[in-house]
This record gives structure tokens, C-alpha cells and sequence, in this order.
């Protein structure tokens, strides 16, 4: 009778100690629980972020190439008529040079004259200055290069280089996937709080085994947390 | 703290414990799937930002793309029109040499057509537009239509994309709300496992049944919802619908129904896919290609309305496909014989009509549609307020009301019981938008005698008798239909029909006291039988009709001259080419074909009467260029004493006459145009030929374009 009283006291002596360290996981698992789903919001909201700013990027990088696109259309536009011009120079100058008639060369040098000029004064008015993208051949066929003068303009603008949509979008779907493994992980820490909940609550027969659970979860939660990364 | 102790267990309670043992593991299961949903549904909602993120970023990007390819395709087509010009000055300067009195004037002309020539060469390597290139004008009636349309091939791709991208978010978010249904049923479960701890005697297993039942369920959700992820259409299928969109942009039904029929497979979910689908199977077998196209194919029809509905069932409901599902079910209500199921579908064309005129009050042509609707349900009165509504917003101009008196027709064929109904809408359609000219006077007369004549480019009615008709008083309007087959119904020629300005009619040469009214078309008419009903201050003043037996023909255009014709398909541009004097088009074999020449007067021949310059123009023609025909031509003069007009292009003082060469005919006109050049052309072709119509369906389809 005496024996069965002090194991009696010995077991119940042992699911005090269980209780009191169930009881101290419990506030542990709530502790971490809180501390990542604290770190999940802010990657998310990181994430948010980031996909707003890459939106932002791509609409400020889309405007101002849609303005250089445009300065090189107005070149575009240019060059119909700046081509008719040196085109209809150069060959009235080789027509008035062949013209067995010399009134009729004198006219057709002339006339070479006043293309000569047109052509002049649009060509002051390209965008496009820099050498080798307006190309001028000696038989009057003009070329534009039209990637090159892009090319040129984009070099010249200031804020372009500060801006990466692709980047930020890319660092977006990185902080994404941060929040979500993290969210993860919380959902592991609360479910070894609901299984300490079980154990310090529960039954006699299953205390340990819903203690044995919580453990092995909230090891499992707070070893990837240390991992992935606070 | 004083926490008790829990309970022993205590002898033959094994099987409690038994139980205890699986309702704790299943506490564990479900504790463990809820975490994992958790997961799950922080994750899908990551995707589902992610995919929207994309949609936005594809947006943007479509819109510039757009907005370049708009500017590129309008460099492209000035660059183009500054070729033409360029070619005109060098075919003003050749014209003005021929007729310059001094030699070193003329000599500056030839070096003046020299520069431009070479110029327009020049600036025609500059442009991706080309006249005889696929979207050139010489292949394109619209143009420059549809070379803008296929400019935008690469935005509709984005566009799609978007849509992909947009679509991909809607499922993610879709989900994400299935995971927190699953979420609140695990919950629940979980909330009822636990009241076994605390709930004594039998009771306790009803809460363990249902919480399991709820477990079970919700796992086996989460199972179904994970056996599939939402996941983003193909990116061919993007391609499919860009390429489907430009070949329904440049009239290319057939390339375009196969390209969207790959879309669709490839994209069962892409509402405008099946949207556009639907107006390429209307459009694809619809015998009327300019203006609006009411009817097609029964066949076309039924294809039409299936996807069209399968759109509608995707959620697409822009006005426009309400007001086309509107049309189609009258469409199809005509042609269903059960009375009950007419009736269902004119309901719901007419609410159809209604829902897109709420969308959009200002397409006034679906209240004409609805109109329609509600006098084929024999609501008179409400047909007559939507019709009210529409003349009221209808300019004299516009399209909309002449389609609208073809579509009455149509109700005709299908309900002969609403003859009267329909003649007093058409009267009070073409009354109403006539007084918005003028307030008509009080013509009461009738056109009982008129007759209607079709040739391949233009329609003639004539012998009107319009007495009393006063152009300043009254107002005269001009409807032409045309019907390819019965099962079709007649559809507007919108080209030829509308109000008729006083100039316009003619009296007649042959029969003094009547007139007559000719109008070119804009197309190469085909056979049928052709109607025409002539309104007079609104009131039908009479109705001809006429069997049309026209030889298969597409409009082609001698652009360099300014004119057009409707050869046979297969004739092709001649080798023979002096820009801006001679064009022609030849028969593969060059045995049959087509000249225009256009000139300044000669000096020669600047004094003479205009029919006799035009026959001296002619025979020069045919002697200076004999070698564009078989064999060398000489005059016939017996057959052009059969030769019945002399009219030849409405040109004054024109002249036709025939030539024979060995095995072959040439039927020749010529005339001085208004800009006072000499226009001449001839139609060549083997005697054989010359017994058929074709030859001189071509003759008369010979129009100027400037």
C-alpha cells in the first residue's frame, strides 16, 4: 500500500515536471510563432513593395523611351523629305555637268543650288547629330540609322541608368517566396502550440504524445526559421 | 496553480483509451494538413500577386507597342505617299514636255521627270509599303487599312499575354479563396475533435463523427484542389490570337478562323478569342464585304452564336458583343419555325439590345436592332419609341439607317405577316432622317414605270418619272439591294444607297421627260438579282428589279492613270508600263487584256470638236501601240456602226470603236476628262472571248479614280 502511494506521488510528480516544460514550450512556441509571422509580414510587405516600385520603374522607363522613340521619329519624319532634296541635288548637279545645252545646265545648276540649300536646312534640324547616324552617300541615298541614333539618346539620358524594373521584379518574386517558406513555418510553430495546448490539457495517455509532436514541429520550425534566414 | 490531474485510466477503460489514442493522431493529421493548407494558401496568394504584377507590367507594355507600331506604320505610309508624289511631279513633267513649245523647255520637263523618277526610286526603298505589295493599294481597297491593321500584330500579342497573365491571377485568387474555406473547415474540425477532452458520456462521439466527417472532407478538397494549379495559357496561343487578329483586320476570314481556332485549343478559357471567332465565321460567309454585314450562311450563323455564347459564358460583356448576341438571336429567331422559341429569341435579342444600349447609348444602330426586335414581337409602340431614339441620333450620312431598312427586309422574308408594319417603319425611318435635310414638301407622285440596270461597277435606274419632283423641295433617296442567294436575304449596297443630290439626276437623252440616276460603286458588283426603292420625301415612291448575270470579276486599280476596272481575277499586271501614261492588265497568256492610256491633248489635235479628238486620240492609240495586242489591228468599221452608246466613262465627248486583229476584237473609248487630259482604253481578247459578256463587262467597269 505504501509502495503504491509513493509511485503514485513519483508518477504524479513526473507529469507536474512534463506540465511545467509543456507549459514553458507553449510560451516559447508563441514566442517564435509571433517573431516569425512578424518576419513573414515584413517580407511580404517587402515583396509588395518591390513589385510596386518595379511598376513604377517600368512606367517611368517606358515613358521616357517613348519620348526618345519620338525624337527619333520626328528624325524619321525628316528624312523623307530631306532625302528628296539631296537626292534631287545630286542628281540635277550630274544632269546640268552632262547638259550639252548650257542654258539648260545653267538652269539645272541652279536648281541643284536650291535643293542643295533645302537640304541643308533640314538636316540642321535632326535630333540626331552625333556622326555615323545620318549617312550621306555620294550618289544622293541617304541612310539613318535608327537603332544607333536610339542607342545614342538612351546613353544621353540621365535617369535610365537608375532605373531596373526587371531587378526589382526579380528581388520581388525572391522576397515572395521568403514570406511564403515563412509563412510556412509559422503554420508549423502553431501547430506545436496546439499540440502543447493538447498535452498540457489533454488526457493522461496522449499527454506525451501530443508533447513528443509539438516538440519535434516547433524544432522543425525554428531550425528552417534559422536557416532560411530571420 | 492548482491543476488537476488528468484522468487514469482506470480498469475496462481500454477501449476509451483506444479511442483516445486515434482521436488524438487525427487532432495531429488535421492540425498538420490545416498547417499545410496554411501554407498553401500564402503561397497561391503569392502567385496570385505575382501573375497580377505581370498582367500590369504586360499592360504597359502593350500600350507602347502599340504606340510604336502606330508611328512606324505611319512613317511607313507618309514615306509611301511621298513616293507617289514624287512619281505624279515626274509624270506632270513627261506630260508637260509633250506639249512645251520650245525645245530647251522641253528639255528641262525631260530632266525634270528624270529627277524625280530617280527620286521616288529612291525614297521607295525607304518605305516598307509597296504598291503592289500585299497591303499595298493595288491589292488593298481599303487602304491603307489593313497595312495599319497588321501593324499591330505584335501589341495584340502583348495584349494577350496580358490577358494570360491577368487570367492566371483571377485563378490563383480563385483558390486562395478555397483555402480559406478549407482553413474554416479544418477549424471547425479541430474545434470538435477537442470537445472530446472535455464533453463526458456518448455524447462526446458526435463531435468526433462530425469533426471527422469535416476533416475528411476538407482533405479530400485539398487533395482535388492540389491535384491541378492554375497555370498560364501558352504562349503560342498568344501568337494564334495576333495573327487571327491581323488576318481579321485585313479581311482574311479563312487564315484568320484557322489561326483563332488554334487559339481556342490552345486557350479554352479566352473569352475574346471566341469573341472575335464569332465575327470572323459571320464575316467569313457574309455576301456583303463593305459596310455592315447583317446576314451570312446558316451555317456561318449557327458557328457564330456558339462561340459568341461561349464568350458570354467566359464573362466577356462589353456592348458590343451584347449588341452582336442581340442581332444573332433575330437572326436566328427568323429561321426557327416554333413559334414559342421565336418568341423566347426575340426577348432575348431585344434585352440583349437593351443591356448594350445601357452600356453604350450612343450606338444607334442597335436601337434600330432593337427596333426590329420589338416589331417582330408585335410590340408596335415600344418598336416605335426605339426606333424614334434612333432617327433622332442619325446624321444623313450615316450608314445606320440605310442597314436599317435592309434588316426590315429581312423581317419581311422571314414574317410575310408583318407587310404592312414593316412598309410604314421603313416609311417612317426614311421620312424621319429626310425631314433632318430639309422639310419636304408635298410630293404625292409614284415611279410605276422605273427600271433598275446593274453593270460591273455601277447601278443605273432609270425612267422616273418625277414631274412635279422639285430637288429644292423635295428630298429623294436611293436603296439599292442585293440578293447572292435566297437562304441568304437581300443585304444594302451602303455605296449606292442614300439621299440623291439634285445634280445626280439626269434627264434622260433618249427618253426626254423621264431621268435617270448612275452610281459607281465601290467594288465589282456580282451576279444575283439586284432591287432598288426609290423614297421621296420619305414615302416609297417606287421599287425595280433586275437579274444581273455579271462575269466573276475583284476590283483592280491602274493607279498610275487613275482608273479602275474589274478585270477576271487571274489577269495580271502588263510588262507594258509608262508611268502615268500607260497601265494595263493582261491574261496570263497575254492573249486578252487591258489598256488605259492618259495623256495631255496633243497640240496636233488641240483644235478639233471633243468627239473628234477623242476618235483621232484613238486611232493613234491603236497604231502608235499595235504592238500590245496578238497581231497588228486595223479599224472595223461595220462594227462600230453597230456599236450602241458612244458613253464612255462619263467622259465629255467620248467615242467607241471597235478594231479587228487576226483571230481577235479590241472594243476602244475615249474621252476628255475633266482635268482636260485625253483618257482612252481598250479591251482586247480573242473573237471567242467577244461572244460572251466578259469584254464588255470590263469596258463598262472602266472608271476614273480622281
Amino acid at each position: 500500500m505504501r509502495e503504491s502511494v509513493s509511485a503514485g506521488k513519483a508518477e504524479e510528480r513526473g507529469t507536474g515536471k512534463l506540465r511545467f516544460a509543456v507549459a514553458l514550450l507553449i510560451a516559447a512556441a508563441s514566442v517564435s510563432s509571433a517573431l516569425i509571422g512578424w518576419r513573414a509580414s515584413e517580407y511580404s510587405g517587402r515583396a509588395s513593395d518591390l513589385d510596386q516600385r518595379g511598376l513604377e520603374e517600368t512606367r517611368e522607363r517606358q515613358q521616357i523611351l517613348a519620348g526618345l522613340e519620338a525624337f527619333v521619329v520626328g528624325d524619321l519624319r525628316l528624312l523623307g523629305s530631306y532625302q528628296e532634296h539631296v537626292k534631287a541635288s545630286v542628281v540635277l548637279e550630274r544632269r546640268a555637268s552632262r547638259a550639252a545645252n548650257r542654258s539648260v545646265a545653267n538652269a539645272l545648276d541652279a536648281r541643284a543650288r536650291e535643293e542643295e540649300d533645302a537640304a541643308e536646312s533640314i538636316r540642321r534640324s535632326f535630333w540626331s547629330q552625333q556622326k555615323g547616324i545620318l549617312v550621306e552617300e555620294k550618289n544622293g541615298d541617304v541612310r539613318y540609322d535608327r537603332a544607333r541614333a536610339f542607342e545614342a539618346l538612351k546613353a544621353e539620358d540621365i535617369a535610365l541608368p537608375d532605373l531596373h524594373p526587371d531587378e526589382a521584379f526579380a528581388s520581388a518574386r525572391v522576397t515572395r517566396e521568403q514570406a511564403v517558406n515563412l509563412v510556412g513555418i509559422a503554420a508549423l510553430v502553431v501547430a506545436s502550440l496546439i499540440f502543447f495546448t493538447l498535452a498540457r490539457f489533454g488526457r493522461a495517455g496522449t499527454n506525451s504524445l501530443f508533447a513528443g509532436a509539438g516538440g519535434l514541429l516547433l524544432v522543425t520550425g525554428l531550425t528552417l526559421f534559422v536557416w532560411i534566414g530571420p | 496553480m492548482n491543476v488537476r490531474a488528468p484522468e487514469i485510466a482506470a480498469p475496462g477503460e481500454e477501449g476509451r483509451d483506444a479511442l483516445s489514442r486515434i482521436v488524438a493522431v487525427c487532432i495531429v493529421l488535421v492540425t498538420l494538413t490545416a498547417a499545410a493548407v496554411g501554407w498553401r494558401a500564402a503561397s497561391s496568394s503569392g502567385a496570385a500577386d505575382s501573375a497580377g504584377v505581370d498582367a500590369q507590367r504586360l499592360s504597359v507594355k502593350a500600350m507602347e507597342e502599340a504606340l510604336r507600331s502606330k508611328q512606324d506604320a505611319q512613317l511607313n505610309y507618309e514615306l509611301f505617299v511621298r513616293t507617289e508624289a514624287q512619281r505624279r511631279r515626274a509624270a506632270a513633267a513627261s506630260w508637260a514636255s509633250l506639249s512645251a513649245e520650245r525645245a530647251r523647255d522641253q528639255q528641262l520637263l525631260e530632266e525634270e521627270n528624270e529627277v524625280w523618277t530617280t527620286v521616288s526610286r529612291r525614297t521607295e526603298k525607304l518605305t516598307k509599303l509597296k504598291a503592289a505589295g500585299r497591303y499595298g493599294p493595288e491589292q488593298d481597297l481599303t487602304f491603307p487599312w489593313r497595312y495599319y491593321a497588321q501593324s499591330e500584330r505584335r501589341s495584340q500579342e502583348i495584349g494577350a499575354l496580358r490577358d494570360a497573365a491577368s487570367e492566371e491571377s483571377f485563378a490563383w485568387g480563385k483558390r486562395n479563396a478555397s483555402y480559406a474555406t478549407l482553413l474554416t473547415m479544418l477549424t471547425v474540425a479541430l474545434f470538435l475533435l477537442g470537445f472530446w477532452l472535455s464533453v463526458p458520456g456518448r455524447a462526446k462521439l458526435i463531435f468526433v463523427v462530425l469533426g471527422m466527417a469535416l476533416a475528411l472532407a476538407a482533405a479530400a478538397w485539398a487533395a482535388t484542389l492540389e491535384s491541378s494549379a492554375p497555370s498560364r495559357p501558352p504562349e503560342r496561343a498568344a501568337k494564334e490570337f495576333a495573327e487571327g487578329y491581323v488576318a481579321h483586320g485585313t479581311q482574311d476570314y479563312k487564315r484568320a478562323a484557322a489561326h483563332l481556332e488554334k487559339a481556342v485549343d490552345l486557350w479554352p478559357t479566352y473569352a475574346r478569342a471566341y469573341a472575335l471567332l464569332s465575327d470572323v465565321y459571320f464575316r467569313r460567309d457574309a455576301p456583303e464585304t463593305f459596310g455592315f454585314q447583317s446576314v451570312t450562311d446558316p451555317q456561318a450563323l449557327d458557328d457564330s452564336i456558339s462561340v459568341l455564347r461561349k464568350a458570354d459564358d467566359l464573362g466577356l460583356a462589353g456592348w458590343d458583343e451584347r449588341a452582336t448576341l442581340g442581332w444573332l438571336e433575330f437572326l436566328l429567331a427568323l429561321r426557327t419555325p416554333d413559334d414559342a422559341e421565336q418568341r423566347e429569341l426575340l426577348e432575348w435579342s431585344a434585352r440583349h439590345a437593351e443591356e448594350a444600349i445601357d452600356r453604350h447609348p450612343g450606338a444607334t444602330f442597335v436601337r434600330y436592332n432593337l427596333g426590329l426586335a420589338r416589331l417582330a414581337l408585335g410590340q408596335d409602340t415600344a418598336a416605335r419609341a426605339a426606333y424614334d431614339d434612333a432617327v433622332r441620333r442619325t446624321q444623313r450620312d450615316d450608314q445606320e439607317w440605310l442597314a436599317a431598312l435592309a434588316d426590315l427586309d429581312l423581317l419581311l422574308d422571314g414574317r410575310p405577316d408583318l407587310a404592312a408594319e414593316v412598309r410604314a417603319a421603313k416609311e417612317f425611318v426614311a421620312g424621319s432622317v429626310a425631314r433632318q435635310q430639309q422639310e419636304p414638301g408635298p410630293w404625292e407622285g409614284s415611279l410605276p414605270g422605273m427600271t433598275a440596270q446593274v453593270y460591273p461597277s455601277a447601278v443605273q435606274v432609270a425612267e422616273l418619272a418625277l414631274d412635279d419632283f422639285d430637288p429644292k423641295r423635295d428630298v429623294l433617296s436611293m436603296h439599292w439591294y442585293w440578293l447572292k442567294e435566297k437562304q441568304l436575304g437581300w443585304v444594302n449596297l451602303a455605296d449606292v444607297s442614300g439621299f440623291v443630290p439634285g445634280s445626280d439626276i439626269v434627264e434622260s437623252t433618249r427618253a426626254p421627260g423621264t431621268y435617270f440616276i448612275e452610281w459607281s460603286t465601290t467594288r465589282c458588283l456580282e451576279r444575283g438579282q439586284y432591287r432598288v426603292e426609290i423614297y421621296v420625301n420619305g414615302r416609297l415612291a417606287g421599287e425595280a428589279r433586275t437579274e444581273a448575270t455579271l462575269t466573276t470579276s475583284r476590283m483592280s486599280r491602274l493607279r498610275s492613270v487613275d482608273v479602275q476596272l474589274c478585270p477576271p481575277a487571274r489577269w495580271q499586271k502588263a510588262d507594258w508600263f509608262l508611268p502615268g501614261f500607260l497601265e494595263g492588265l493582261v491574261a496570263p497568256d497575254e492573249q486578252a487584256g487591258t489598256y488605259v492610256l492618259r495623256m495631255p491633248v496633243p497640240r496636233t489635235l488641240a483644235d478639233r470638236p471633243p468627239q473628234q479628238l477623242s476618235t483621232a486620240s484613238l486611232d493613234s492609240f491603236i497604231s502608235t501601240f499595235g504592238e500590245l495586242f496578238p497581231a497588228r489591228p486595223t479599224f472595223d468599221d461595220a462594227s462600230t456602226q453597230a456599236v450602241a452608246s458612244n458613253y464612255f466613262m462619263g467622259l465629255s465627248g467620248s467615242r467607241v470603236r471597235r478594231y479587228e486583229y487576226d483571230g481577235g476584237w479590241i472594243l476602244a473609248g475615249a474621252g476628255i476628262t475633266s482635268e482636260g487630259d485625253v483618257l482612252a482604253g481598250v479591251v482586247f481578247g480573242p473573237s471567242a472571248d467577244f461572244e460572251t459578256r466578259q469584254p464588255l463587262d470590263i469596258f463598262d467597269s472602266l472608271l476614273t479614280t480622281s
